[in-house]
């Protein structure tokens, strides 16, 4: 049974109760999002910043307050917004293919956002248009997970979905190199880099008028899936028999899965590992069960987001590294231990 | 037929003679390339200022770009190559201007080749600058006329030079991608020969590194220079250009648009830069002391 | 009468091949019906059509009246509870999580349990014995503890209609003697089940009525003694058997294949 290799081991009854466990991830979050707004390369203490947040030019001096308001808080903002984007998707993901190692990366929505991305902003169609960023990232997102569905076909199982994603990321990674070789973009590289490993490096409050009226709403549509995913322990059969309407919930899955991770790669890159660590994570200590899981990943993954973006600051404050490196530093040993872990029992 | 006072053979020995003079190389040294191919873009243009259009066989593609090269123009007068052996050996150069630091294995292959090809270092400051028109003028055989673009050069410095003291306004250039000049760069010197302070030399980097916009602000600089690529390039790299924290800024502050093609090669046009930042200190100095 | 699950002239064709061809079924409150008939009758896709998970190219399946289609899926899905044959499940929940399950059709988007709610867990709990096992995860359990906890959360479901495809299968012969029981019981007190099951003596034993399938068509329908004949376990079947009571209850034992060749071996009968 796909589902249970890899967490099977844990016990049931969970180590903290659900409700500490979700007041325990806000409580890091916000922790982390504070910590975000004091992290940066300008010599600003604690204080002056939340003075100039607070007061604005009252007291702090000008630049203080620029530094505070336009560079630090919307990135904050947005690392809250995207990690939440990831978190949540990759949860509903898993749940609903039932299997852990599903996130959005993995069938195509960020590779196709990020191709969206770069059509936009390179043909020269954007110029002027702020929204064609967002736009391009959303169609590129959708488009995406259009063709992996077409591509599994409707009674496809989660094989056959992971295969049409690897195709469709890999062949939309292609265009996207092929696109920035040929463009006049003479940073082409550096956007590669970019679109690849994705940075909130600069993001300011037009970055976050774009995204939050499109990633908010597709958090919303995948939170509400909690029921849908809980009777899909029980097979799709199973969960036909339980009143729910397996349609809608695909729809409801790829209509999210879109618009929040589409939106947020959009303007930041595509940053792995997010969706597919924190949900594994967390699944211990909600018991197994998919709804629980929907709302603590979500709450994770902008932690997770947050802490990383406040890494690459403090690492590398001027030519900062880029957020997948510190995504996948994280993620990479966590699976390394859990093959470990397993492979004791595969056998 | 045989005239008197000489045989045919030594008729034909005086002809040989003669031949062979004319062939000597004019007095002072071989004759001038004719056939001379560009490969960088700052050569290119020195070149076209140096000698005569005939005597250009082609330049490199990158003159042609009006945002990078001063001479955009006239460079599209003359055949381009992009830096292949392949496409220049056919053009029987008798002279190939490389940069020091581009296209090596090309450069190599020339030379092994039995091309003459010369190197010529990127220029990073005025003094450079002079150098390398003094060398190019040299090879292509125009060194008088290159003495006196050294001179007329020196003459235009000279008219910029009165700022004895005063007030230094603290400048920093931002480009895309976050890239800013400090030290050891022709945009230093330009800049601080126009009586401004380097923001980015002060912090102690040298070279064109990046520099986080958090401390551009920090600094408060009396004026911000731009090279105007954020309007006609568009990528995720010129986006920071476009951050609203950087048009507070540069409100507050001043702000000035330098066009790359003055300073990324230095040229006798590169003054134009120092006499824009120039006018520039002028008017921040002028408004000032006006309240 | 008019049962609580009626279908008729149901017609199924799957990938070119005739699965089920004019079957009427119908089924009472308070009746334990059962659905026998050799391998590949089509006994499972029947109880997939009244379950309603697949639509049939020909007749209509009406449950309490209604037709199934009129039905929103919450509705059916407080009509009708479905215990299919592969017990899969899916993430290590707890048994106490995966019994709750069954109360889905009723909780709303993001309510917490009801007191009805608690009550039918509790009873389902009980009914299954399953008190000790609460937190444990469902993965941890041998075979026949999860098909009780698989059980459990159809009867939370508190339906009328329990569908169930061999519940039996991996159950110990206690457990499988008391799984029948407490689905007689239900039977007893109202409900209507419907059960697809192999074992002839349990089919004569606790069923009201057998249906047999054979081919996809219905070959007889009845009481036990008068559809278990050595007429219909021959041309269904292959088989002679022994049909006789002990201990006071039917029992049905095969006793040899009819189509054996000499040395015992069943001559090849295409039942694909």
């Amino acid at each position: 049974m796909s589902g249970l290799a890899l967490s099977a081991e844990r016990p049931a009854r969970a180590l903290i109760g659900y409700k500490l466990l979700i007041a325990a991830l806000a409580g890091l979050v916000s922790l982390a999002f504070c910590a975000s707004l004091f992290a940066g390369p300008a010599d600003v203490g604690i204080g002056a910043v939340l003075r100039a947040l607070v007061t604005g030019s009252g007291r702090e001096a000008e630049t203080t307050v620029l530094i505070a308001r336009e560079i630090r808080l919307p990135r904050a903002i947005l690392a809250l917004l995207i990690g939440a984007a990831l978190g949540l998707s990759g949860a509903a993901l898993q749940g609903y293919l039932r299997n852990p190692l599903a996130e959005p990366g993995l069938i195509g929505v960020s590779s196709g956002a990020a191709l969206g991305a770069v059509l936009a902003i390179n043909t020269g169609v954007a110029s002027g248009f702020v929204l064609a960023l967002p736009l391009g990232g959303l169609a590129g997102a959708f488009a995406a997970v259009l063709i992996v569905q077409a591509l599994a076909g409707l009674r496809g199982g989660p094989l056959t979905l992971i295969l049409a994603g690897v195709a469709v990321t890999t062949f939309a990674g292609a265009l996207m190199a092929l696109a920035l070789n040929l463009s006049p973009n003479p940073f082409a590289a550096l956007e590669m880099v970019f679109w690849l490993l994705g940075s909130l490096a600069d993001r300011s409050f037009v970055h976050v008028w774009l995204a939050a009226p499109v990633i908010v709403p597709g958090l919303a549509l995948l939170l509400i899936l909690g029921r849908d995913l809980d009777a899909l322990t029980l097979g799709e059969e199973g969960a036909a028999n339980l009143g729910v309407n397996l349609n809608h919930t695909r729809l409801l899955l790829i209509a999210g899965v879109a618009l929040s991770v589409g939106a947020a790669t959009a303007v930041a890159g595509a940053i792995s590992f997010v969706g597919l660590v924190v949900p594994h994570l967390l699944r211990p200590l909600v018991a197994q069960r998919p709804s629980r899981l929907l709302l603590s990943s979500m709450l994770g993954g902008a932690g997770l987001v947050l802490a990383a973006d406040i890494c690459v600051r403090v690492l590398t404050p001027d030519s900062e590294l880029k957020l997948g490196v510190l995504t996948a530093l994280f993620g990479a040993p966590l699976f390394f231990y859990l093959v470990i872990k397993t492979r004791g029992k595969l056998i | 037929m045989p005239v008197s006072g000489f045989g045919t053979i030594q008729a034909a020995a005086l002809c040989l003679l003669a031949l062979l003079a004319a062939s000597l190389p004019a007095a002072g040294g071989e004759r001038k390339p004719q056939r001379i191919v560009s490969l960088n873009l700052c050569t290119d243009q020195l070149l076209m200022m140096l000698v005569e259009p005939e005597r250009i066989a082609a330049l490199s593609f990158l003159s042609r770009d009006e945002h990078a090269s001063v001479l955009a123009e006239k460079a599209r007068g003359f055949r381009q190559v992009h830096g292949n052996a392949e496409e220049i050996l056919p053009l029987k150069p008798d002279l190939v201007i490389a940069g020091l630091y581009a296209a090596q294995p090309t450069v190599h292959l020339l030379k092994r080749l039995g091309l003459r090809v010369i190197q010529v270092p990127p220029e990073e400051s005025i003094a450079q600058i002079r150098d390398n028109l003094l060398a190019i003028a040299k090879a292509v055989g125009e060194e008088e006329r290159g003495r006196a673009m050294v001179a007329a050069f020196d003459e235009r410095l000279k008219r910029l030079r009165p700022h004895g003291g005063g007030w230094r306004p603290l400048a920093a250039t931002y480009y895309a991608a976050n890239y800013s000049s400090g030290s050891a760069t022709l945009v230093n010197e330009l800049i601080e020969a126009a009586g401004l302070r380097n923001l980015t030399a002060e912090l102690r980097r040298s070279s064109t590194r990046r520099l986080a916009l958090e401390r551009l602000i920090e600094a408060r600089p009396d004026l911000v220079i731009f090279s105007g690529t954020e309007e006609t390039t568009p990528a995720v790299a010129t986006e920071v250009l476009r951050h609203p924290a950087l048009k507070a800024l540069a409100a507050n502050a001043s702000r000035i648009t330098i066009p790359d093609k003055l300073w990324n090669c230095g040229t006798p046009f590169s003054i134009e830069a120092i006499e824009r930042l120039a006018r520039k200190r002028d008017e921040l100095a002028e408004g000032r002391r006006a309240p | 009468m008019a049962g609580l699950i009626e279908a008729s002239g149901i017609g199924v064709a799957l990938g070119g091949q005739r699965i089920l061809e004019d079957v009427d079924f119908s089924a009472s409150a308070g009746e334990l019906v059962g659905l026998i008939g050799p391998n590949g009758a089509g006994k499972t896709t029947l109880l997939r059509v009244l379950t309603g998970l697949i639509e049939p190219d020909a007749g209509t399946v009406r449950i309490e009246g209604a037709p199934i289609g009129e039905l929103t899926r919450r509705a059916l899905a407080q009509r009708l509870a479905y215990l299919p044959q592969d017990h899969g499940v899916h993430w290590a929940i707890a048994v106490e999580d995966l019994v709750t399950l069954g109360r889905l059709p009723y909780r709303k988007f993001a309510t917490p349990m009801g007191a009805a709610d608690r009550e039918a867990t509790a009873d389902a709990f009980r009914a299954m014995d399953l008190c000790g096992f609460k937190a444990r995860p469902v993965t941890e359990l041998s075979g026949g503890e999860r098909a009780r906890v698989l059980i459990a959360r159809a009867l939370a479901q508190d339906t009328a209609i329990l569908l169930a495809d061999e519940p039996a299968a991996g159950l110990d012969a206690a457990h499988q003697l008391e799984l029948f029981a407490l689905l007689r019981r239900l039977a007893d007190d109202g409900r209507c089940v419907v059960l697809v099951l192999h074992d002839l003596s349990t089919a004569s034993r606790f069923c009201d009525r057998l249906v047999v399938l054979d081919h996809g068509k219905v070959h007889a329908a009845g009481k036990a003694d008068k559809v278990l004949t050595s007429k219909v376990l021959r041309s269904v079947y292959g088989i002679s058997a022994y049909r006789g009571r002990a201990g006071g209850v039917p029992i049905v034992v095969p006793l040899k294949s009819l189509d054996a060749k000499p040395d015992g071996r069943p001559r090849g009968r295409n039942r694909s």
